[in-house]
């Protein structure tokens, strides 16, 4: 049965001996000639194709190399590529040279695209059109970030549903669990030495030099016994690894996988000529094409000679052909990834990051609830030593009968004093809230310097307070109130970071380290506002209390102070809560 | 006299319109001016390609198709209403084999193979279930010229359900016009599977029929259409003749000796014993061996050329374990080979 088709590759392969009048080395010299596809004689018919989206092209580099290239697909910084070969510190670099640091925000890891976010404005998204409107035989160009693509070639195939599971030319497999990892002896424990892309290993977010400690709970202790103890697991079994990675000890629970067999024919056939990407299979949906694309240029657009994009170039799948991903399947998954419905997978340094924050927040509101708690308690407490020192001063007078001492009537001055007590702690907490948001300010200003997006975002703004109107009203704040308090924050903010904007301007400060804006300093800003809402819908029905008023600007002059809150910004933040 | 004018005008309008008629039916008849560029200078040029090889498509593709011989797959080309097709040698093998043949929309049917040039990788086979089937016509391949455009057509990989015969856009690299030994070399890449599709040329016709690649990806040899031409009785009558191009018995990788089987071919230009084929499904190629390696030493003994290797190699049999020692670029391996039986593929 094999015999044929082993037959058939075989000759295939030795073609040469056909022709002993030749020198065979002429056969494996790459000709020159200016009619090649990837000659730039050829290329240059391309030029105007490629002028548009070409500007909308970007290239990505993964720890200062280039490793694919990606799109823009929103003017705010959206930049899709390709999923599968990202790692480590993300970079992209518009056409222009300018490079930014890139968040990984969103991915699909099916169609293998991966959403980037860049501090960036005013970029051109690609123009995006259904892959069907090409037909088998229409020139596709790849666009790169210059002037030319970084190939051409023409659709080999229409997009077609691959089959589930289908691999691009047949691999073997067996019945034997499989993770995906090398490993060597660490201490006391295997150690990944290297995780193989495209494996549960990788998908899991396993990292090299990670310490395997225990499967399913049996500690591990040599790299043989891990492998047989892992062949044991079935594809599809999912195993629980205690993993070491520095000081963190994480669970990981990845799904095991078929163990690939090693090359085949076919693979060493399709591996001949041109480099192959890392996954060449798993893709629910394709468009192939016959560019010569190299692994590193996959992950931009691919374009008709109209320049409107049919998809994204996602992989170099054999010696005959590329692959796209269609436009229309990535459209409905941008949604999805910029809302943040599709995180990337689980980076665990990153997760471990992130819980410390959450972890964080949790004690800080904790701490909060403590404080408030603890003020309260305070606040009876001076009552009631009020009370009973007035009670104490009652008894003293002879007047005064003993019958009182026991059942004392309920007297004014102390619990009105009490209300006043209460109030004054509710004005205090509108006012520490808003010494907290003018505080971040600094933070924002060293982001937003870093960004170089020192202009004010109005529609952001609008945005920002429209929403926290509507929020506002749930818990019966009256719109206008919200909106008023919250533009003279906004105010106050301004001109708190424009004075942060001067002094680095001033002292020609270069920021390299500052908070990400978007990841590290909304959050805590939007979680301040919604503490704010709440606060004053408390405090609301004593604001016009001269207990109240008086408070509010008591405290203010010594809380609303100093990281350069001068008279002007406290006046502007507190300005909407003073009665006149 | 003012009659006969008018005569003569539309004695030439209808000379005119028979042209057009031509021209608007089988647009391949007269190639659009581009194709007479070295290179499209424009997407205007680029554009006049597409729409012809669109044209072109809508005819050829329905007649290509994929073969199932036993377990091995290929492809190949219908060209006559009654189911006649034309492949390489080495996909139809032996006569009288049955067939499957699948059709560009996935219906399957049956056939019996005929001839085959081994030497120069042309064979044939016949759809035995009733036509009339879609067919392209012959070309000739002797007119070729370096540059001429050219599409192979087949199925990479081997027939893939649901996956319509794939395209490939190039040109003509290189043609060898021996009628023995020739060949058709193009940039329209090839892989297994691909062996005995057509390469169409910008009329749709077929020039060539899809053979064996070599490592760049401008390698893709076809066999040229005009063997076909001039042996088609020889074919159509299951006659077999010639050498095989690669397993066989006298133009194979001989090297082996008797019947030991290693399934390396050395270069007999180079000093060494360097390699420059290895045969994947052979002992050598399971083995890891590549191309380029260079054989230092069998079994403790030195090799020093192909002469050496093919002496050593003749005193073994099947069955036998060889110790290796081979260099690779500036690495060193050595590793235990068990030679195998060489196969009679004829």
């Amino acid at each position: 049965m094999i015999l044929q088709r082993k037959s058939a590759i075989a000759l295939i392969l030795a073609g040469w001996l056909l022709a002993p009048a030749r020198s065979d080395a002429q056969f494996f010299k790459e000709p020159s000639a200016g009619y090649l596809r990837s000659n730039p004689t050829f290329l240059k018919a391309f030029k105007e194709v490629v002028a548009k989206p070409s500007e909308s092209t970007v290239r990505i580099q993964c720890d200062g190399k280039d490793t694919a290239l990606g799109m823009i697909v929103g003017p705010d910084g959206w930049i899709l590529t390709k999923a599968n070969d990202l790692r480590g510190d993300i970079a992209v670099k518009l056409r222009d040279g300018k490079t930014y640091d890139a968040r990984w925000v969103g991915v699909n890891q099916q169609h293998d695209v991966a959403l980037l976010k860049i501090e960036a404005t005013g970029l051109k998204p690609v123009d995006f059109t259904d892959s069907k409107k090409v037909a088998v035989g229409n020139w596709l160009a790849c666009a790169g970030i210059g002037e030319t693509p970084v190939a051409v070639g023409v659709v080999s195939v229409a997009t077609r549903a691959m089959p589930k599971n289908a691999m691009n030319f047949p691999i073997a497999n067996a019945k034997v669990g499989y993770l995906g990892v090398q490993l060597e002896p660490g201490d006391g424990h295997p150690r990944v030495q290297q995780v193989m892309p495209d494996t549960p290993a990788a998908k899991i977010g396993l990292k090299d030099k990670d310490l395997i400690l225990a499967l399913n709970g049996a500690t591990m202790s040599e790299p043989d016994g891990f492998i047989k103890e892992i062949a044991k697991f079935k594809p599809g079994d999912v195993v629980t690894l205690k993993v070491r990675r520095g000081d963190v000890e994480l669970d990981l629970k990845p799904k095991l996988d078929r163990r690939p067999a090693g090359m085949n024919r076919g693979d060493l056939q399709n591996r001949m000529g041109s480099e192959l990407s890392s996954r060449i299979s798993g893709y629910p949906t394709i468009l192939q094409h016959d560019s010569v694309v190299k692994p590193v240029d996959c992950g931009g657009p691919i374009v008709d000679l109209e320049g409107r994009v049919v998809g994204i170039n996602i992989c170099r799948a054999g010696r005959v052909e590329s692959w796209a991903v269609p436009a229309e399947v990535i459209q409905p998954l941008l949604f999805e990834m910029m809302a943040g419905k599709a995180p990337p997978r689980i980076e665990v340094a990153k997760l471990t990051l992130e819980q410390q924050l959450d972890a964080s927040r949790k004690a800080l509101k904790k701490a909060e609830d403590e404080k408030a708690a603890a003020e309260k308690k305070l606040a009876v407490l001076k009552t009631t030593v009020a009370k009973l020192e007035a009670d104490v001063q009652a008894a003293k007078k002879p007047a005064e009968t003993t019958a009182n001492t026991k059942t004392p009537t309920p007297a004014t001055n102390p619990p009105a004093r009490a209300k006043d007590d209460d109030a004054r702690i509710l004005a205090d907490k509108v006012v520490d809230l808003m010494q907290q948001r003018l505080k971040l300010m600094k933070d924002v200003a060293a982001a937003k310097w870093q960004a170089k997006q020192t202009d004010p975002d109005a529609k952001r703004e609008a945005e920002l307070l429209d929403q926290l109107v509507k929020q506002g009203e749930k818990i019966g704040l009256p719109a206008d109130m919200v909106r008023v308090f919250f533009s003279a924050q906004f105010d106050a903010a301004k001109q708190l970071q424009q004075s942060h904007f001067d002094r680095f301007k001033q002292d020609k400060i270069e920021l390299k380290n500052a908070l990400d804006l978007q990841k590290d300093l909304r959050p805590k800003l939007d979680q301040v506002s919604q503490d704010l809402l709440a606060e004053l819908a408390k405090l609301r029905p004593h604001l016009a209390d001269p207990v109240v008023q008086k408070r509010l600007r008591e405290r203010a002059a010594t809380v609303l102070s100093g990281e350069g809150i001068n008279d002007a910004i406290r006046n502007r933040a507190l300005e909407p809560l003073i009665k006149r | 006299m003012s009659f006969s004018r008018r005569l003569a005008v539309y004695t030439l309008l209808a000379v005119f319109s028979v042209a057009a008629l031509v021209r608007a039916d089988d647009p391949a008849t007269v190639l659009p001016q581009v194709f007479d560029k070295a290179v499209p200078e424009s997407v205007k040029d680029l554009k006049e390609i597409e729409a012809h090889v669109k044209k072109l498509l809508d005819k050829v593709i329905p007649a290509t198709v994929g073969l199932r011989i036993g377990g091995s797959s290929g492809s190949g080309v219908i060209i006559d209403k009654d189911g006649t097709v034309l492949t390489a040698a080495h996909v139809s093998g032996k006569p009288d084999q049955d067939v499957q043949i699948i059709l560009h929309d996935g219906k399957k049917l049956k056939g019996k193979t005929l001839g085959g040039n081994r030497g120069i990788d042309s064979g044939m086979l016949k759809i035995t279930d009733p036509g009339p089937f879609p067919f392209v016509d012959m070309g000739t391949s002797s007119d070729l010229k370096k540059g001429n455009w050219c599409m192979a057509i087949g199925h990479p990989n081997g027939f893939q359900t649901g996956r319509a015969p794939v395209v490939r856009l190039g040109r003509i690299l290189e043609i060898d016009k021996r009628t023995d030994k020739g060949f058709i070399r193009s940039d329209c890449t090839l892989v297994g599977g691909d062996s005995g599709g057509p390469l169409f040329d910008m009329y749709g016709k077929v020039i060539g029929i899809h053979s064996r690649i070599g490592g760049p990806i401008t390698a893709n040899i076809h066999v040229p259409v005009d063997t076909f031409v001039e042996t088609f009785d020889r074919l159509a009558k299951g006659e077999i003749w010639g050498d095989a191009l690669f397993g066989g018995k006298k133009g194979g990788p001989k090297k082996t000796g008797g019947d030991a089987y290693l399934g390396i071919k050395v270069d007999p230009n180079a000093k060494d014993c360097r390699l420059q084929f290895v045969n994947p499904d052979s002992p050598a190629g399971r083995a890891g061996l590549m191309a380029d390696d260079v054989i230092i030493s069998i079994d403790g003994k030195k090799i020093a050329s192909s002469v050496d290797f093919d002496n050593v190699l003749r005193g073994k049999q099947p069955g036998n374990l060889i110790a290796l020692e081979v260099r690779r670029g500036e690495d060193h391996l050595s590793m235990k080979i068990t030679l195998s039986k060489r196969a009679d593929k004829s």
